[in-house]
């Protein structure tokens, strides 16, 4: 009856055993793919972050670099202008359209000063990204204006090199560290100030994942 | 002994059923995330959506999964870091043999 008695238990003991073996293999292997999970949520939304922040950086210089090559052709064309005696009344409307222009450049230099630290933390807010702000510094100078004597053409933007190291978003402290930040490849780095005038502005972006 | 074995057995497979259930939905949403991120980097440099993702402007979303507020930009972006890299080995092939057909004219 006693050896009857213990081979049950002996059983029951075995049978238990395998079950916990079993609960916690499928419980390691969920957590496994839980944490995965979890690093990839994270990654998502903060790449998405990085790229929408830098992104709005891309398309502002783009614009601003496009329009001083605006002004460097406006340059050239009020010479060939005032060169022209029956095409000198268009002298005028070019120096109107120049001036807007570098309207339109100022009020895209104050949005970008402005708007890039609100879109910044508007995302990390809407993403539940809970780290420090980034450091928004964008240095930049208008050289002076130009004056033909016929004509005044306002000067290009001109732009730090310091933009490739401040201009970057990154994630850091976790297992996948993140960087996206903005590039141009016409420019070389070694300059101080430069004054683009090719839309050639892109994101770099590194990271681990 | 039949009574304490069958119950363990039983007991042994709802365990088993259940984490073979909750596997699948870590597994289902782990693949969507990957998914998410595939299609979060295509949408932003190659301006592609998947159909499986809903795109817009301000987010980008999986059915069934949350959805990732973001600002899309006006032009996909072209560089990602191993493109760069690959066109820095490039540049350094090309100035090497450059280089080499240097020093075999001389």
């Amino acid at each position: 009856m006693i050896c009857l008695k213990n081979k049950k238990g002996t059983i029951l003991l075995i049978g238990a055993f395998f079950v916990l073996i079993a609960v916690t293999c499928i419980l390691g292997i969920n957590n496994i793919h839980k944490n995965m999970d979890k690093i990839i949520y994270y990654q998502n939304r903060a790449d998405a972050h990085m790229l929408s922040v830098v992104g709005l950086y891309v398309e502002i210089l783009d614009k601003i670099s496009w329009i001083n090559k605006q002004l460097k052709r406006i340059g050239l064309l009020a010479m060939f202008i005032a060169f022209v005696p029956e095409l000198t009344p268009l002298l005028a409307a070019t120096e109107k359209f120049a001036h807007g222009l570098q309207e339109y450049q100022d009020i895209l230099l104050l949005k970008l000063t402005t708007y890039a630290p609100i879109l910044d933390n508007k995302l990390r807010i809407e993403n539940d990204l809970k780290l420090p702000g980034n450091y928004h510094s964008f240095k930049y100078r208008r050289q002076p204006t130009i004056n033909l004597g016929f004509i005044t053409i306002p000067g290009l933007i001109e732009i730090h090199s310091d933009i490739f190291n401040t201009a970057c978003v990154r994630h850091r402290g976790l297992i996948i560290n993140s960087r996206a930040c903005v590039d141009n490849s016409l420019h070389n780095k070694e300059k101080g100030w430069f004054a683009p005038v090719e839309e050639k502005w892109d994101v770099l972006m590194q990271n681990a994942y | 002994m039949l009574i304490e074995l069958y119950g363990l057995m039983i007991s042994v497979l709802i365990l088993v059923l259940l984490g073979g259930t909750f596997y699948n939905v870590i597994n289902t949403r782990y693949k969507d995330e990957q998914l998410l991120h595939k299609g979060l980097m295509e949408y932003f440099f190659y301006d592609k959506c998947s159909s499986l993702l809903k795109c817009e402007a301000d987010k980008i979303s999986r059915k069934g999964l949350y959805e990732i507020k973001i600002r899309k930009s006006s032009k996909p972006f072209k560089k990602k870091g191993e493109e760069v890299q690959n066109e820095v080995l490039e540049d350094l092939y090309r100035k090497l043999e450059k280089a080499s057909k240097g020093t075999t004219n001389k």
